[in-house]
């Protein structure tokens, strides 16, 4: 079965080109514009393999939305990688904190997306 | 990606700017609205982080100071004033202007210089530092730059000292100490081990001991902790990636046991091994191994060591033996033998296979049971004799592979790129006379990486990749057949200049449709070569198309795979050996040949129709292709036969048939070498002695076909 | 029940990994309550990751502890035995359980 990954950030242009990627590798995905849409997006799901979150997003960020995403019982232990800039190394730190599997550093290749997400979701 | 995406990112950047404006109008007239202030924030963020994605990479870094700024603002370090809406509002005309020209190549102008100096000065204010000090991540920088730099000597030097033979690769011990909320998370530990795995031989010894009760066990708890040990060419850093998501909140620590097994020293002592690691105190060894009895009971026995803590180290001594072994093939139980004496055994062994048929042949036509019986008996063992022999010759392919190391070190020196070549399956093994001859084909191949697939280290910067570069050189076998594939992480082959630089050659027809596939398999053709400028690395003198001549005469078989962007991967497909081969048996009038059955297509009815117009063209699979008839070839003498076949073989990435009498079908053959009077017959590379005793030729293909004129093998695929 | 029934056999299926981690620790609770010695049936478990890993070894400490025992039934498939290599916790499959228990370094034995 296709693994099914869920990707959130407020950049439609960040979003697409990273479903682009996903789907190449043959994942689907659903997207979100951010962390508000994400959790309408898990209540309707009934499950994912992989979430893909950006952090500074209007609305709900990130970091939020994570804490929201643990806190539903079908989503306890899902792998969630927070997209994230060199420059925000507390980021990382905050994303682990509120329940993150692991990060990837914007700007990114297509090769370093697919290991990561391999690496967390296989 | 980034073409695809770029138009989406432009626009999208138009309509955040927009948003900025209003936003910084706004703050204006109420600097002390946080939300207002997190919106600039958020908006010069999103267009910072996508920038670099779709190849804006001078926004991005235009940005990055400005983004700084407004944090420091969003963080209330620094109040909003008029001088910082001034500089937001240029600044974001700036980004603008940036996007628009789409240049990431030239310098920063000078108002951008400006402007930029500006962002730094303005949050040094606020910070309460001086612009100076705001140098200091840059100098946190270098210092990172000159550790990952020692980093890479240190590989460097462990990969060397592989290179003199005794192995490519260093041994480390991974004590991995998960945190006890790492399941809560998503993180799966023990696919951390497969990664692990993926790197080279590795023994995981995972402690249990700490698992409690049922009663007091906490299900979403790790209890669990790890010693490993993993002997891998991948380097530490390889390692430590592995652990990067888990790294902060777990205990992971990698220690380098051993960079170079010397098997002089002989397999680690326990004593040796528990030392090292700290578990048991020096004196407390000496005191023990005085006993006379086994050291792990009586260290056990004092309580000095605990089950797991001998048990990991026991592990530790059993994986280092066993590399160890591996590295060095057991010295004490290998004797050098001369090589002519192992190809005399194989051609022994040979001619015994065929007097093998023959006594099963007699055995069947004389029908006695006991006969039949022992036959077949002997038949077993011959075939293992065989086999047995074949082994002897083989050798792995490693050997070559670290000449490939020198190669690719000069090679990325000369033209300054940073490489690095992984090897994969070093231990593969393959016939000697095989690997000799690849050695050419790989280098060239190699060669041809380095030089147009892997890109600059800044080219590979501006895409996003690492700036150095992978070539990953893999063996495995495959059946009767070794695959050989290098591939590199570079920009992939670029189609459209192939066509053109094949239309411009003559080699491809400016109308003809060919599939991705085959177009690439044109840098292989004779005559083609897409080095533009002719640079020293490639310009010397031989193309691609001596490779797909080697490996064709080695009876194997080439392709590519390419994804622009990514790289490409050239494919070699080799058959274990070159003294049997798999072959068609053909007769022609009383004679019979064999045709390798790697190189035949099919096999049709001749039709004598086809040749009435004397073009010596033949219809298949609705193509025109060209024949010979072998019978004339070889001047074999006898009466016109009706119902003659034509073999259809792919040489060279041409179809021609190849007519004969009969054919009769597959036959395992032993090649044998022709004598020395027959060492110039053109069209034949050897002879075999078939069940029967006849002799039968074996027909080289390739030479017989570079005898059909150019124009007629162009006939084909229209 | 008490000692009435001597051995109680468990029939896992499916895939056991930190989701169903509680309801797994519950279910063998519940049969330790029952019996002393459990029949764990693995051969219909298609993944059996860490955490359902830890269950066994506690659930085995806990039997052996009560003078019980946990013991293994049924055969244990390639695609379990597999997940479990590189951890050091299996060969490669399928195993009969004798042979898998047999790999799992410290079955049984007390915690530390």
């Amino acid at each position: 079965m296709a693994k099914s990954i869920l990707v959130i950030d407020d950049s439609a242009a960040i979003r697409q080109s990273i479903s682009y990627i996903l789907q190449q590798e043959g994942y689907t995905t659903v997207e979100a514009g951010d962390g508000v849409e994400g959790l309408a997006r898990l209540d309707e799901s009934v499950r994912f393999d992989c979430i893909i979150t950006d952090v500074n997003m209007p609305n709900m960020d990130g970091i939020t939305f994570i804490r929201k995403a643990r806190e539903n019982p079908k989503f306890k232990f899902v792998p969630i990688l927070v997209l994230t800039t060199e420059s925000q190394g507390s980021k990382m730190n905050e994303g682990k904190e509120a329940g993150a599997t692991g990060w990837i550093v914007k700007p990114f290749s297509a090769d370093k997306l697919l290991a990561v997400v391999k690496k967390v979701a296989e | 990606m980034n073409e695809k995406f770029k138009e989406t990112f432009r626009e999208e950047a138009e309509e955040l700017l927009g948003h900025l404006e209003d936003i910084l109008l706004e703050l204006e007239e109420k600097p002390t609205d946080a939300e207002l202030v997190n919106a600039a924030f958020r908006a010069i963020h999103t267009i910072k982080g996508s920038a670099g994605m779709f190849g804006f990479e001078k926004a991005g870094r235009f940005t990055h100071d400005l983004e700084s700024l407004l944090d420091e603002c969003r963080a209330g370090r620094r109040a909003v004033d008029k001088r910082l809406v001034d500089l937001s509002l240029r600044a974001r005309d700036k980004i603008r202007s940036l996007i628009a020209q789409d240049d990431s190549s030239a310098e920063f102008d000078a108002e951008a210089l400006a402007m930029m100096e500006e962002f730094r000065a303005m949050a040094a204010e606020s910070s309460g530092k001086p612009a100076q000090e705001d140098q200091k991540p840059k100098a946190d920088e270098t210092g990172r730059q000159r550790e990952a730099m020692a980093t890479r000597v240190l590989e460097a030097s462990i990969a060397d000292s592989g290179a003199d033979g005794s192995g490519l690769s260093a041994t480390y011990r991974i004590r991995f100490e998960p945190a006890p909320d790492i399941f809560l998370n998503g993180t799966r530990v023990l696919r951390l081990f497969d990664e692990l795995a993926t790197l080279g031989q590795l023994s995981s010894m995972p402690d249990t001991g700490r698992i409690p009760m049922l009663e007091s066990l906490d299900p979403e708890t790790c209890y669990v902790i790890w010693e490993a040990i993993l002997t891998t060419s991948a380097g530490i850093d390889a390692i430590k990636d592995v652990f990067i998501f888990v790294e902060d909140s777990s205990k992971v620590k990698i220690e380098l046991i051993d960079d170079r097994l010397d098997p002089s020293e002989g397999v680690r002592k326990l004593g040796e091994i528990l030392v090292e690691r700290g578990t048991v105190k020096p004196e407390d060894l000496g005191e023990a191994l005085r006993s006379q009895r086994k050291l792990g009971e009586v260290l056990l026995e004092r309580k000095v060591v605990t089950d797991s803590e001998l048990e990991s180290a026991l592990v530790e001594q059993a994986h280092l033996k066993k590399v160890q072994e591996r590295q060095t093939e057991g010295p004490s139980m290998s004797i050098r033998v001369a090589s002519d004496k192992l190809d005399e055994l194989v051609d022994l062994v040979g001619e015994l296979v065929t007097m093998q048929a023959r006594l099963l042949r007699t055995s069947v036509e004389l029908a006695d049971p006991g006969l039949s019986s022992i036959a077949e008996q002997v038949d077993r063992l011959v075939e293992q004799l065989r086999d047995n022999a074949m082994g002897m010759r083989m050798l792995p392919i490693g050997s070559t592979f670290n000449k490939f190391r020198r190669v690719v070190r000069d090679l990325s020196a000369e033209l300054g790129k940073n490489v690095d070549l992984v090897a994969v399956g070093a231990d593969t093994e393959l016939d000697k006379t095989v690997i000799e001859r690849l050695n050419d084909p790989l280098v060239h191949i190699i060669r041809n990486s380095l030089d147009h697939g892997i890109e600059s280290p800044a080219d590979r910067v501006a895409v996003g990749k690492t700036a150095t570069g992978t070539i990953r050189l893999a063996a495995e076998h495959s059946g009767a057949n070794v695959v050989i594939s290098v591939s590199d992480d570079g920009k992939g082959m670029d189609l459209s200049a192939i066509r053109a630089k094949a239309i411009e050659r003559g080699i491809l027809g400016p109308q003809e449709q060919l599939s991705e596939a085959d177009a690439l398999m044109l840098v292989f053709r004779p005559g083609f070569s897409t080095a533009r400028n002719v640079t020293s690395v490639s310009g010397r003198g031989v193309g691609m198309d001596v490779v797909k001549r080697e490996i064709d005469s080695l009876g194997g078989s080439v392709s590519v795979e390419s994804r622009p962007g990514k790289g490409s991967t050239v494919v070699l497909k080799i058959p274990l050996t070159l003294a049997i081969i798999e072959g068609m048996l053909v007769r022609i009038a009383d004679e019979f040949y064999v045709l390798p059955l790697s190189i035949v297509e099919a096999c049709v009815e001749a039709n004598d129709d086809d040749s009435t117009d004397g073009s010596k063209l033949v219809q298949f699979r609705g193509d025109l292709i060209p024949y010979i008839d072998l019978k004339e070839f070889f001047s074999v003498p006898g009466e016109p036969v009706e119902n003659r076949q034509i073999v259809v073989v792919n040489v060279q990435e041409s179809r021609v048939g190849l007519v004969v009498d009969a054919v009769i079908g597959d036959n395992q053959t032993v090649i044998k070498p022709m004598g020395r009077m027959y060492r110039n017959a053109v069209g034949l590379s050897g002879a075999t002695i078939l069940g029967d005793g006849r002799v039968a030729l074996i027909v080289d293909c390739m030479k017989v076909v570079e005898a059909i004129p150019e124009r007629e093998l162009k006939a084909r695929s229209r | 029940m008490g000692l009435g029934s001597q051995k109680k056999r468990v029939i896992l299926n499916g895939a056991y990994a930190i989701d169903s981690a509680t309801d797994l620790a519950r279910e063998l609770s519940d049969a330790l309550g029952k019996a002393r010695i459990i029949e764990l049936d693995l051969s219909g478990v298609d993944d059996l990751d860490l955490p359902a890993l830890q269950i066994l070894f506690a659930a085995a400490a806990s039997a052996a502890a009560r003078g019980g025992e946990l013991q293994f039934v049924g055969n244990v498939s390639v695609e379990v035995c597999g997940k479990l290599v590189s951890g050091g916790f299996s060969q490669p499959g399928p195993l009969s359980a004798a042979e898998f228990a047999a790999g799992l370094p410290g079955l049984g034995k007390a915690p530390r």
